[in-house]
């Protein structure tokens, strides 16, 4: 795979995993099953490759939602412990996916139908659809006043519920549209990991990406897609470095993609404390 | 006072315990399922679940008491790691990956003309390095433990395998079991007496329970946490110099996360309530059942069941074991 298409691929599923978190609110808990939810959604969506490309991601959107309406919007409206959820959702995602497929005798795919030419470039339907979606998804969240209410319920739902604002079904959309977004993200994430990628890695830390650039972007939208962008040619680049045989490990290059993820992260914060971990999160 | 404390501890443990139960009852029902379609057959199916899904399930693949404990150590203290950090208000997902890195930095040094303790030490060092970074992020920067841990637990897993990548892992790795169980022993007792007998643990626990209250009885509440993360993060690695000393050590990869002890010490650290006692009790338990669930028959029963049925318990006990925090207080 080239260069920019696999840069248009991670970024993709970097923005749009970024965008899908945005729903679920501020809160960086339960938006942590990114992971779980990127790998259901994008092994549907592979599994659909034959079909054309819309079909396909709209597969991989339905099965991101269905997970997350299942599990975790009972995580984001019931009394739990969400980092403890949210692993747990990483963790039986990553179960699912690899009995699935141990089932079905293997997964595989083809990119044919991903196929987009501009400029003699292969840059995949991703980079219309990601930008899309992204767009429409920060519009709606945004400047709809839907968008508002979500946010409202999102933030403070003891507040919210004492305006008589419609808790449950604003989180029963946040969390759909958290698993639409990022199914679509996981078919494009494990599009770029390519091949040779087995399901047991997951999506090889990519949801987590994404909520760096979240989270070092502010929630703002532009500097959010540059960070995506960063963050997405970095693991491009990590991965056209492995190829190249450098004389370093293969393995270097995603930790230093990595590295620079985390040294992103104080970005978004308003430095020592000055308030709660929600303040300030 | 105390009593009250260990009361609730051991309720946490039964309520663990029950959504442990309720996992395998899920496991079961996949097994039932999987033998129906093998054998169309209700009886048949049924026989085939229990005893080729259930029993060696149950029985935690058959083997000696030593291979199991070489196989639990490792796992327990991890489990002790992640809920040491959670004593402290803190989420430990990093603990898998400070393990890798811990295992990569033993494996490295062992068998190169060095003593059997410089592994242990570089791994020790190492984790404590990788849990300090995440607990400074959040002391320093505001970050929250849970995302930068989970971020720097990936960094950590390639950085492991890159540096098995660039120091081969030695043929024969050199073995030392007793000292492994003696360093094993000596870094739970150090837990046990720094969170429950040393002042330093008593601040530690106050944090856990109002981080406000900690901060207005003049504690340092970003110090504490840079060393809890830190401490925990020691414990992850040394889990993993210990399992490298134990001949347990194995290629770090990405798939220890989600599939070996980065979930299983999740698990058993949520199972017992985010209690370091209860992280003794059900580290061995999850343990036995990934050892058990290897030993089922894989044509017949994926072993990814046993580990689905982990995965729903620690579900559960997100809602119903472990402590819910709100505001960042424990309710």
């Amino acid at each position: 795979m080239s260069f920019a298409s696999s840069a248009v691929l991670y970024t993709a599923a970097l923005i749009l995993g970024a965008v899908g978190a945005g729903f679920l609110g501020p809160g960086w808990e339960t938006a942590l099953s990114l992971e779980g939810v990127m790998l259901l959604g994008g092994l549907a969506g592979a599994l659909a490759s034959h079909l054309p490309a819309a079909l396909s991601l709209l597969t991989a959107g339905c099965a991101g939602m269905v997970y997350a309406l299942i599990f975790v919007f009972p995580a984001c409206r019931l009394r739990n412990d969400r980092v403890v959820s949210a692993a747990a959702l990483c963790g039986l995602a990553s179960t699912l996916a690899m009995l699935i497929a141990r089932q079905l005798g293997g997964v595989s795919y083809t990119r044919k139908a991903y196929a987009l030419l501009l400029g003699g470039e292969n840059v995949t339907v991703f980079l219309p659809v990601g930008l899309g979606l992204a767009l429409g998804g920060w519009i709606l969240l945004g400047h709809t006043p839907w968008g508002l209410r979500l946010r409202l319920c999102a933030r403070d739902e003891a507040a919210a519920g004492r305006w008589g604002l419609p808790l449950g079904r604003a989180r029963l959309a946040g969390a759909a549209l958290f698993g639409f977004f990022a199914g679509i993200a996981g078919l494009a994430a494990l599009i770029a990991l390519g091949g040779g990628w087995q399901l047991k890695w997951g999506v090889g830390g990519l949801g987590l990406l994404s909520l760096a650039a979240l989270r070092a972007g502010k929630r703002k939208p532009l500097p959010v897609l540059l960070f995506a962008l960063l963050l997405g040619l970095a693991r491009a680049g990590a991965d056209w470095a492995a190829q190249m045989d450098l004389g370093a490990p293969e393995a270097l290059w995603p930790a230093l993609c990595f590295l620079l993820a985390a040294l992103l992260l104080p970005l978004g914060g308003h430095g020592k404390s000055r308030g709660s971990d929600e303040e300030n999160n | 006072m105390r009593n009250k404390g260990a009361a609730e501890a051991l309720k946490k443990c039964l309520k663990g315990f029950l959504c442990l139960l309720f996992g395998l009852l899920c496991a079961f029902l996949a097994l039932f399922f999987l033998a129906w379609a093998n054998a169309r057959n209700g009886e048949a199916a049924l026989r085939s679940a229990l005893d080729e899904g259930v029993k060696p399930l149950l029985l935690g693949g058959g083997a000696d008491a030593l291979s199991f404990l070489k196989a639990a150590l490792p796992l327990t203290l991890l489990s002790l790691s992640v809920a040491l950090a959670w004593q402290g208000g803190l989420y430990q997902l990093g603990a898998v990956g400070q393990y890798a890195l811990g295992m990569a930095a033993a494996l490295a040094l062992n068998g190169r003309g060095l003593p059997w303790y410089a592994g242990l030490l570089a791994a020790l060092a190492m984790g404590a390095l990788a849990g300090a970074a995440s607990g400074w992020m959040k002391a320093r920067f505001c970050v929250h433990e849970a995302l930068s841990s989970a971020l720097l637990c990936f960094l950590s897993l390639y950085a492991a395998r890159a540096l098995c990548q660039a120091a081969p892992i030695p043929e024969t790795v050199r073995e030392y079991p007793a000292a492994a169980f003696v360093a094993g022993g000596a870094l739970t007792a150090l837990c046990f007496v720094c969170l429950y007998a040393a002042v330093w643990g008593r601040a530690v626990r106050l944090m856990g329970d109002c981080r406000a209250l900690a901060a207005y009885a003049g504690e340092d509440t970003g110090r504490l946490t840079a060393l809890l993360m830190s401490f925990s993060g020691l414990l992850a690695g040394g889990a993993g110099g210990i399992a490298v000393l134990l001949g347990a050590a194995e290629e770090p990869s990405l798939a220890l996360l989600f599939s070996g002890p980065g979930i299983q010490s999740l698990t058993a650290a949520a199972l017992g309530g985010g209690y370091p006692g209860g992280a003794l009790v059900f580290g061995p338990v999850t343990a036995w059942l990934a050892r058990g669930a290897k030993a089922m028959d894989s044509a017949l029963f994926p072993g990814e069941i046993g580990e689905a049925a982990l995965t729903v318990g620690l579900y559960l006990a997100a809602f119903f074991a472990f402590p819910r925090r709100k505001g960042g207080e424990k309710a």
